[in-house]
């Protein structure tokens, strides 16, 4: 009895204490406040309304619509561009140290730094009208605005400025799932006859599925909360996304009725959507990977 | 014959795709790192140039019958007239505001002198003054320092409280097996991926009353909630690696649990702090929504290059604010670059 009571004081849990409390006062509760501000009227009343009443708005309609667009889209063109350069670079040729080290100069670039560089590309005097005209694609005297385009393909824009930027860090972990590979798996392959797509898609794919979709994953979390390029290229309601009507509820119409009821609705959603993407990240890592492993 | 042939094709893909995924990567940087360098009459210049440059090819005109001055400056094959003035001071001016070349009014009434005894354009030599964006939006311009070192501070105290909490975090997950460890880094992992905005915008209310809007620290809370988990999760893996048998052999020989800590653990884990500080340092450094969110007049570096953005029509100002926002994130990046890797199971560069 003395003895488990002096170890459970010198228990070296109580060395987490300062964590858990860090968490229960900057995560657990403020989680939870959001939580239920989403779901309570003015009066503090529970209530759905928030909910409706954002669902009602266009731009929210649009705004989600466009998350759920750009979220695919890049997905997808991530996906294959990344594959195919991972396949690439991991055979390994003169300079293709090199080769990687460039490619991933643009991981290290800031959101905003990111912004900056497409803007001077995309205004109407900019880089990519100027590479063009070099080429002889494009007329000097009639170059396109490219920051006046809207809807879809403001859209698609976006979505090749976000792959500019996050293809490498979707490369290297695709990168690392293949040089863990078991080379003798290709090999038996084409042993038994397999053409290079053969063995690309009946033994690297299902090997590297669990990779693959860990990779995946990991960019849905961070493309549904897209915003700042998205703002700094085209500016404020123009190409609306859930993250992006947040910063305009706080940063615009900060005084509006239901400015920070609107926020927090968003900002309830789009955890939701990441919580949701992690347990099936949690689920897929799960079977691969055994706790201390860090993703 | 037709290997020959097949193997002379597949080097000509090759050597495209290398082509096109060197351009792809490396051309906008060098037009983004031009464009940070040019002046405000360079920015509106068609095509734009590929490479900065240092100085201008002028010409300076005396125009007898209105006994005025003009400033021709070459392009294409030609010159174009784009200042036409009697005004020394006006003159120089214009060159400062638009050309970014510093020349006084003195000098600039030599250059109308001897243009004056020629009756034709004579040629002069603008030099430009290269960092000239980079003075104005750092130094003239104001709060540009300040909210450097708000993102500094900022940067400085997450660090400070993500390597004291997650790294005895990580300490205690690699070397004690508890009732609840499993749920414990499970939800460690929740909290790394947590959107920090659902997180900003409820803590607002809290910060405010701690009296902390709007300083860098509250910042540094917000940022700390994933980066204490992410910490954890690298210091644990790196404590794991460290046998436990080099501890007990320290205190064997009478060391002090403390002092096995200072002398052998940490200094062995000393890689994995470096690299969960710089991912500390990146987290606050890229950050701008919350720094939207949190502050009003301390912006941060990240957050007032964003909102320079909205305010001027060419981006050589602002450009010249990302490139220094960019320079510390480049280096940290490909410093723990290694460690990115090696979290995701050893990719060998």
């Amino acid at each position: 009895m003395h003895v488990s009571r002096r170890s459970f004081f010198k228990s070296p849990v109580w060395f987490l204490v300062p964590v858990v409390v860090y968490y229960a006062a900057f995560w657990i509760r403020p989680t939870i406040s959001v939580i239920i501000e989403s779901f309570t009227d003015k009066s503090g009343a529970f209530a759905f309304s928030n909910y409706v009443r954002l669902f009602s708005q266009e731009a929210i309609r649009t705004a989600f619509l466009n998350t759920v667009l750009f979220t695919i889209g890049s997905a997808i063109l991530q996906f294959v561009l990344a594959f195919a350069l991972a396949l690439w670079l991991n055979r390994k040729f003169r300079f293709s140290n090199l080769v990687l080290f460039i490619t991933l100069i643009p991981m290290a670039f800031p959101p905003a730094a990111v912004g900056i560089l497409w803007k001077t590309g995309l205004y109407r005097f900019g880089w990519i009208n100027s590479f063009l005209c070099a080429l002889g694609l494009m007329n000097p005297a009639n170059p396109v605005d490219w920051m006046s385009f809207r809807n879809l393909n403001a859209v698609m824009l976006l979505i090749i400025v976000d792959t500019w930027t996050v293809l490498p860090s979707v490369m290297i972990i695709l990168l690392a799932g293949l040089q863990n590979f078991n080379k003798e798996f290709e090999e038996a392959g084409w042993v038994f006859g397999a053409n290079k797509f053969q063995t690309l898609k009946d033994i690297v794919f299902p090997i590297m599925k669990p990779t693959i979709i860990t990779a995946m994953i990991l960019r849905m979390i961070a493309a549904v909360q897209v915003w700042l390029i998205a703002v700094m290229i085209f500016g404020y309601n123009v190409v609306p996304f859930l993250v992006e009507r947040i910063a305009y509820n706080v940063d615009v119409i900060t005084f509006a009725k239901y400015a920070r009821k609107d926020a927090y609705t968003i900002s309830v959603i789009v955890a939701a959507i990441v919580l949701i993407s992690v347990s099936m990240y949690l689920r897929v890592s799960g079977d691969k990977q055994k706790g201390g492993e860090i993703t | 014959m037709s290997a020959r042939r097949g193997k002379l094709w597949s080097r000509t893909v090759f050597l495209l795709i290398l082509v096109t995924v060197a351009g792809v990567v490396l051309l906008p940087i060098l037009y983004f790192l031009t464009i940070s360098f040019a002046s405000n009459y360079e920015a509106y210049q068609f095509p734009a140039k590929i490479l900065p440059t240092f100085s201008y090819p002028a010409r300076l005109r005396y125009n007898a019958d209105t006994e005025n001055y003009t400033l021709l400056l070459k392009k294409g094959a030609d010159f174009e007239a784009v200042k036409t003035t009697s005004d020394a001071s006006d003159f120089s001016l214009y060159c400062k505001s638009q050309l970014n070349v510093l020349i006084s009014p003195p000098a600039v009434q030599t250059l109308f002198d001897r243009a004056k005894a020629s009756d034709q354009a004579v040629p002069i030599k603008l030099r430009k003054d290269f960092f000239r964006n980079y003075v104005v939006f750092f130094i003239l311009a104001e709060g540009t320092m300040r909210a450097l070192f708000n993102s500094l501070k900022a940067a400085g105290w997450t660090i400070l409280i993500s390597l004291v909490l997650g790294g005895v975090t990580g300490y205690i997950l690699a070397r004690y097996k508890f009732r609840f460890s499993t749920t414990f880094s499970t939800s460690l992992l929740v909290v790394r991926m947590f959107p920090a905005v659902a997180l900003s915008l409820p803590l607002v209310v809290y910060i405010m009353r701690m009296n902390l809007y709007d300083t860098p620290f509250a910042l540094a809370i917000v940022y700390s909630v994933p980066n204490i988990a992410l910490t954890a999760w690298i210091t644990s893996s790196i404590f794991k690696g460290i046998s436990v048998e080099l501890e007990e052999a320290a205190m064997v020989f009478g060391a002090t649990r403390l002092k096995t800590l200072r002398t052998i653990t940490l200094p062995l884990a000393f890689p994995a702090i470096v690299a969960s500080s710089l991912y500390a340092f990146l987290a606050a450094w890229n950050d701008s929504i919350t720094a939207l969110i949190m502050t009003n007049d301390n912006p941060t570096l990240a957050l007032l290059v964003y909102r320079t953005v909205g305010s001027s029509t060419i981006p050589n100002l602002p450009a010249a604010g990302a490139v220094v926002l960019l320079i510390p994130s480049l280096v940290f990046t490909f410093i723990i670059k290694n460690y990115i890797n090696q979290l995701w199971g050893k990719v060998a560069l």
